[in-house]
């Protein structure tokens, strides 16, 4: 439960700072690109007051969570148990599947990229399933995919693989 | 209303094969997502909008409607037959709903749920239909203070959806609003935030974000899960489920009250169907001849959650409808969908659009009789969906997210949008930072910056005139004090988590 409560405070701490940075930087981008308007609010000026207000509430938040870090600190019996990681192993696996995934699309086509991500990814989650069946589901998913987006509804996905084969 | 022009309304919807076959589709749809936890009516309409691309007004929102009843009654399967709540608004159904399962009543339990869940659903849409139209003419002389004063209102609504931390509630918020500003200035056509990226000119698309911010974190968060969900014992028949018409008449006040305190609750913008359960459990517990059996299966706890948590929906949709002002999380996606369609809710569309607005109130109508005869005809399929190896189901989840996002402009930068948006939106939930604030500022923020700055340039930035103006007055003011509760409840509720903690030894 420490542990869980210890990681959610963290990922709190990352999220205030990366707001905060990003809050500030682009207080930067609105200083250096926004013009004055002749007449009233110029473009820049509501952003940059929310920016401002977003930057103050990441600073509040980010430093209740260093507090909360210096009032507990790690025990010993807490040390002393094995790490449990930040993210786990299939959520990093997932995400870097997904990127893979969408960058596929314009190399080996749409419906192969899908097929490929279906039975990789069903069979990362769950290695105890045959493989059989996440190549055969993959290929259902495929077609059913390509058949209701791609035909059904229109869809132009990318397929360089297949309109050459196809002789486009 | 004209009584002719409503009747020939309806009579065009009921009466388009597509419409019908859409709405069934939207409905099973929603119901599949609300039985599988993990899963939600938010996320089942997000990934639906994709679909409705090429179709007209009246069926594409009606698919989104029918998603949205489905969703918030599918939550009730898990529910009862494994107290696994399969929406936020089904958890207080798990506490009659799996002792009744426990006892061998699941079908009971199952049919109390379906059966209230219709009659909610139909009270809400009753008032619906006589309330909308009403306030929607009260609107008719709102003008640029008015209009901002109401997206201020729905923006202190992130106070309400923020969850136990109000500052990290207004920080989600206030992010969505960050990714609004994107695009081109609505007052003087500059471009903002783009990086000299094409793609950025056209502002961050409401699709891939939502998309991102709702399924993406959910997929990442549910891989890690195991499916232990194992429903082989589990038979159910048709018989088993309809509750005798007896026991149906015998329990008609608690109908109604938990229907109508569901839609009063739905009315009031963000205060959500979870709320309108409690509420509705607690009053049935209080009149109840036998308060004591809550809790322990009394067929009475299911019908209070059930029949509030859908009358919620009719309820939310009449400030969606009139002001612009989702009602809940859920239909702060519905006014996305609205959006994307060039709908935009409010006066005008009573005005110029009324017969989309009918074929609204007609497939919301057709959604929840739909919504019941699904339930009923179908109830072995959604205990089997239970079951659904989430490897599969995951994958499954994945390429619909990203597909959503792709075919809204056949661009693979949305769908990048949604890969970036999603890692933000798991690392902010990992946080404890809702999701719900980022969707509502992102939706409302354009139309606040826009209204607020029309306002002031027509008083020569004088502020006054948002207080000088009566409507805007008082929205401003309510506003405000929305706030000011919020930040107290929240100071009480530290004051109250102090005062329990054991003192150090």
């Amino acid at each position: 439960m420490k542990a869980m409560q210890r990681n959610s405070k963290i990922f709190e701490l990352g999220v205030s700072i990366m707001l905060f940075c990003l809050a500030g930087f682009l207080i930067y981008v609105a200083n250096t690109t926004g013009m004055p308007a002749s007449d009233g609010m110029s473009s820049m000026d509501f952003p940059r007051g929310i920016f401002v207000v977003m930057m103050i509430l990441c600073a509040y938040v980010g430093v209740n969570s260093v507090f909360w870090f210096m009032k507990h600190p790690k025990t010993a019996e807490e040390s002393s148990k094995p790490k449990e990681p930040m993210v786990k192993r299939k959520a990093v696996l997932t995400f870097i599947f997904i990127c893979i995934y969408a960058l596929l699309w314009n190399v080996i086509g749409f419906s192969l990229s899908t097929f490929v991500f279906f039975t990789v990814e069903s069979r990362m989650l769950d290695s105890k399933r045959p493989l059989k069946w996440a190549i055969i589901i993959g290929l259902g998913a495929m077609v059913l995919m390509y058949l209701v987006f791609g035909v059904l509804f229109k869809v132009q996905f990318p397929e360089p693989i297949l309109e050459m084969v196809r002789g486009y | 209303m004209d009584f002719n022009v409503f009747i020939s309304g309806v009579l065009a919807t009921i009466t388009d094969p597509l419409t019908l076959l859409l709405v069934f589709v939207g409905t099973f749809m929603g119901l599949i997502f609300g039985s599988l936890p993990g899963l939600t009516a938010s996320m089942g309409i997000a990934l639906l909008i994709p679909l409705t691309f090429t179709l007209d007004p009246v069926p594409a929102i009606g698919m989104m409607l029918g998603c949205y009843v489905g969703g918030i009654a599918g939550g009730a399967v898990a529910a009862i037959l494994l107290n696994i709540p399969g929406t936020p608004s089904s958890v207080v159904t798990t506490i009659d709903g799996y002792p009744m399962a426990r006892q061998g009543k699941a079908g009971e339990a199952l049919g109390w749920a379906v059966f209230s869940s219709g009659f909610g659903g139909l009270i809400s849409w009753l008032i619906l239909v006589i309330a909308a139209p009403s306030l929607a003419v009260l609107c008719t002389s709102f003008s640029a203070p008015e209009y901002a004063s109401l997206a201020l209102f729905g923006l202190t609504i992130i106070a309400a959806v923020s969850g136990k931390n109000l500052a990290k509630g207004v920080i989600a918020g206030l992010l969505g609003l960050m990714l609004s500003f994107v695009g081109v200035d609505p007052i003087w056509g500059e471009l903002r935030f783009t990086f000299n990226n094409i793609n950025l000119m056209s502002g961050i698309n409401l699709l891939p974000a939502l998309i991102g911010f709702y399924s993406i974190p959910q997929i990442l968060e549910s891989c890690t899960e195991e499916n232990k969900v194992d429903t082989s014992g589990i038979h159910l028949t048709l018989k088993d489920i309809i509750p005798p018409p007896k026991k149906m008449w015998e329990s008609k006040i608690n109908i109604i009250r938990s229907s109508l305190i569901g839609t009063a609750i739905g009315i009031i913008p963000a205060a959500g169907a979870n709320i309108a359960a409690f509420l509705a459990y607690d009053q049935a517990k209080r009149f109840s001849k036998d308060p004591e059996s809550f809790g322990k299966g009394n067929h009475n706890g299911i019908i209070a959650s059930e029949a509030s948590n859908n009358g919620v929906c009719g309820g939310a949709m009449v400030p969606l409808l009139t002001l612009g002002i989702p009602g809940d999380a859920v239909t702060a996606v519905l006014l996305g969908g609205l959006m994307i369609q060039g709908l935009t809710p409010g006066s005008i569309l009573f005005k110029e659009h009324m017969d989309v607005v009918i074929g609204m109130f007609t497939t919301m109508f057709i959604g929840t009789i739909l919504m019941v005869l699904i339930q009923l005809v179908g109830i072995k399929l959604f205990v089997k969906v239970l079951s659904v190896p989430t490897n599969y189901l995951n994958a499954a989840l994945v390429v619909l997210s990203l597909v959503g996002s792709y075919a809204l402009r056949n661009n693979i930068f949305d769908v990048g949008i949604t890969i970036v948006l999603g890692l933000i939106g798991y690392i902010m939930t990992r946080g404890g930072f809702p999701m719900a604030p980022t969707v509502l500022g992102l939706v409302l923020g354009t139309m606040f910056e826009r209204e607020m700055r029309l306002a002031l340039r027509s008083s020569h930035n004088d502020w006054s005139i948002f207080f000088t103006r009566p409507v805007a007055c008082v929205f401003v003011i309510i506003s405000f004090l929305f706030v000011i509760n919020s930040l107290y409840k929240a100071w009480k509720e530290k004051q109250k988590e102090k005062a329990l903690k054991p003192p150090n030894l």
